[in-house]
C-alpha cells in the first residue's frame, strides 16, 4: 500500500474514530434551524424594519429550572443554546421578539415560528414545517387559541385546547410552553415566575 | 492566481479569527457519508464518500444582523479531493430584503437554491447543466413577501479550479415565489448565460444559456421536488428533467424516488432511483437500486451510512 493511500485510509480511521467521539451527542438533535425567516417575520410584525439574531447561552442551573417547570427534558441540540430574534424599529427600538421552535412530533421536526410582543403577549403562530399524518393542528382556529396568550401562562397552555390530542398538536403545546419557559426564565430572569 | 486565492483564504481566516475574539456563539457542523456500492451485480467499492465541516458566524449592529461569515470544507472520495466547497462573506440589508454574498456561494438556479442531493443516494441533472452547483463571484439577493430572488456574476470556475481574474463570466437568476400559510409551495424560474471551465481544465470553456421551471410541495407526509431545465450548451440544444418524492412511511423510515433525464444534443443520460432512509438516533442508514438505461453501470445498488454532528456555541 503506497504513502498516500495509507494516509487517505488512516485519514478517514481517524474521522470515524471522532466522530465516534462525538458519538455521545445524538445526531438526533433538534436545532431550531429557519430558512428565510424574514418572510414570517414581517407577517408576524409588519412594522419592523431589521432583525438581531440572539444565541442565550443556557447554564445546567437555567437548564434544570427549565426542565423542572415544563416537566419534561429539553431536547438534544437545545440545551446549551436559545435562540430567539430581537425585532427592531426604524430607529432600532425593540418591537417584538420572534422565537422558532423544533418539537418532535410523530414523522420528524415539527417546526413552528410565534412572536411576542414587548409586553410578553404572543402575537401571531405559524407552522413551518411537520410531516404528520393528522394534519388538524396546522389550521388556524387551533392556532388562534395560543394568540394571546402570555408568557406568565406558559404552564396552563395544555389547558387553552380540549379538542382531541394528536402528535401535532401535542408537539405545538409543549413546543410552545417549553420555549415560553426558556424565554422567561433566560432572557426575562424568571421575573414572571409562576 | 496561487497567491490571490491563498490571499482569499487568509483573508477569510483572519476575518474568523475576529469573529473568535469578538464573540462567543458560532455554528458549526461537520458530516460524513460513508457508501458502498455494487455496479452490475459485479464490481464494488466502497469508502468515504464525503466529509464536510462548516461554520457560521454573524455580526449584527444596533438595528439587526448585517455580516454573515460561512466557509465549508469538503473531503470527496476517500480524501482523493479535499477543497472549500462554499466560502463566502454575505452583507443582509433590512430584513434581508437584500443581500451581497461575495465569495464561493451556490449558485441561484432552480431547486439549488434549497435543496442539494450531494448527500444523497441519487443525483441531480446540475452537472450536465450548469456544470457546478457553486461558484466564485458576487450575489445579489433577498426576500420580499412571498418573492426571493437571486442573481449573481461569477467566474465559472465552480469549485474544482483556482480562482483567477476575472475568469469566464457566468450570470444565473432565480426568481422564486413561496405560497400558502406555512410555505408549502415554492415555485421558482431561473435562468443561466455565460461561460464555464472544464471540469478537468481550467482554460477550456463551455458555453451555457439556460432556462428552468422549479417547484417544491409539502403536502403532509408526502414532498416533492420537480425542476425542468432547456437551453444551449456549447451550440447544442440540452433538456433536463429532474423529480425527487420522500414519502415518510414510518416515523423513522422514508421511502425516496428520484428520477433523472437528460438529452444533450443527441446523447441521453437517465437515472431512476427507488431507495429508503432509516433515520436513528446515531445515524441515518439510507439503501437504494438505481437503474440507468443509457448509462452504464445499468445496476447499482448503494449503502450509505451518514452522520451529521451540528452545534451552536
Amino acid at each position: 500500500m503506497n504513502r498516500t493511500i495509507r494516509w487517505r485510509y488512516s485519514s478517514i480511521g481517524c474521522l470515524l474514530l471522532i466522530f465516534s467521539a462525538l458519538g455521545v451527542f445524538a445526531q438526533d438533535v433538534y436545532l431550531c434551524v429557519w430558512r428565510n425567516p424574514e418572510r414570517t417575520m414581517t407577517k408576524i410584525f409588519p412594522e419592523a424594519r431589521d432583525y438581531i439574531s440572539a444565541n442565550q447561552k443556557i447554564s445546567p442551573s437555567q437548564l434544570e429550572e427549565i426542565e423542572k417547570r415544563i416537566g419534561t427534558k429539553v431536547l438534544p441540540g437545545q440545551r446549551d443554546v436559545f435562540l430567539y430574534f430581537n425585532m427592531t424599529g426604524d430607529n432600532g427600538e425593540h418591537v417584538g421578539t420572534i422565537i422558532a421552535v423544533t418539537q418532535k412530533g410523530e414523522f420528524g421536526a415539527v417546526e413552528f415560528v410565534f412572536g411576542l410582543d414587548p409586553a410578553g403577549v404572543i402575537e401571531d403562530l405559524y407552522v413551518q414545517r411537520a410531516r404528520e399524518r393528522d394534519q388538524r393542528f396546522k389550521k388556524r382556529d387551533f392556532l388562534d387559541l395560543f394568540v394571546g396568550q402570555n408568557v406568565r401562562g406558559a404552564s396552563n397552555l395544555e389547558k387553552t385546547y380540549q379538542g382531541a390530542k394528536t402528535p401535532g398538536t401535542t408537539a405545538i403545546i409543549e413546543g410552545l410552553e417549553k420555549a415560553l419557559t426558556a424565554y422567561d426564565v433566560l432572557v426575562l430572569n424568571g421575573e414572571n415566575k409562576d | 492566481m496561487k497567491t490571490a486565492w491563498s490571499s482569499l483564504k487568509s483573508a477569510f481566516a483572519a476575518l474568523l479569527l475576529v469573529a473568535a475574539v469578538l464573540e462567543a456563539s458560532w455554528n458549526i457542523s461537520a458530516d460524513i457519508d460513508l457508501r458502498y456500492r455494487l455496479s452490475e451485480w459485479q464490481h464494488h467499492d466502497g469508502g468515504l464518500h464525503v466529509a464536510g465541516a462548516s461554520v457560521r458566524k454573524t455580526f449584527s449592529d444596533r438595528k439587526g444582523d448585517r455580516l454573515t461569515l460561512f466557509g465549508l470544507v469538503e473531503a470527496h472520495d476517500n480524501f482523493s479531493m479535499v477543497m472549500a466547497h462554499e466560502l463566502y462573506g454575505l452583507y443582509k440589508g433590512p430584513l434581508g430584503s437584500w443581500n451581497v454574498s461575495v465569495g464561493r456561494f451556490g449558485l441561484p438556479y432552480g431547486l439549488l437554491t434549497g435543496f442539494s442531493a450531494s448527500r444523497l443516494l441519487y443525483t441531480m441533472p446540475h452537472h450536465e447543466l450548469l456544470g457546478y452547483d457553486v461558484d466564485n463571484g458576487i450575489m445579489l439577493s433577498g426576500v420580499r413577501g412571498m418573492l426571493d430572488y437571486g442573481i449573481s456574476v461569477t467566474q465559472g470556475y465552480g469549485p474544482h479550479h483556482l480562482p483567477d481574474f476575472s475568469g469566464h463570466g457566468l450570470a444565473t437568476g432565480r426568481l422564486g415565489f413561496t405560497l400558502g400559510d406555512a410555505g408549502e409551495t415554492i415555485v421558482g424560474v431561473s435562468g443561466v448565460y455565460g461561460t464555464t471551465a472544464h471540469a478537468h481544465d481550467r482554460d477550456m470553456t463551455i458555453d451555457r444559456a439556460l432556462g428552468a421551471l422549479d417547484m417544491t410541495m409539502y403536502l403532509g407526509r408526502l414532498l416533492c421536488r420537480a425542476e425542468l431545465s432547456g437551453g444551449m450548451v456549447n451550440s447544442k440544444l440540452i433538456g433536463a428533467g429532474f423529480v425527487a418524492i420522500d414519502y415518510a412511511l414510518l416515523p423513522r423510515l422514508d421511502v425516496n424516488l428520484g428520477i433523472t433525464g437528460v438529452r444533450n444534443g443527441t446523447e441521453t443520460h437517465d437515472a431512476w432511483f427507488t431507495g429508503v432512509t432509516h433515520t436513528s438516533r446515531w445515524f441515518t442508514l439510507r439503501g437504494g437500486y438505481q437503474y440507468a438505461y443509457y448509462n452504464e453501470p445499468h445496476h447499482q445498488v448503494a449503502v450509505q451510512l451518514y452522520r451529521l454532528f451540528a452545534a451552536n456555541f
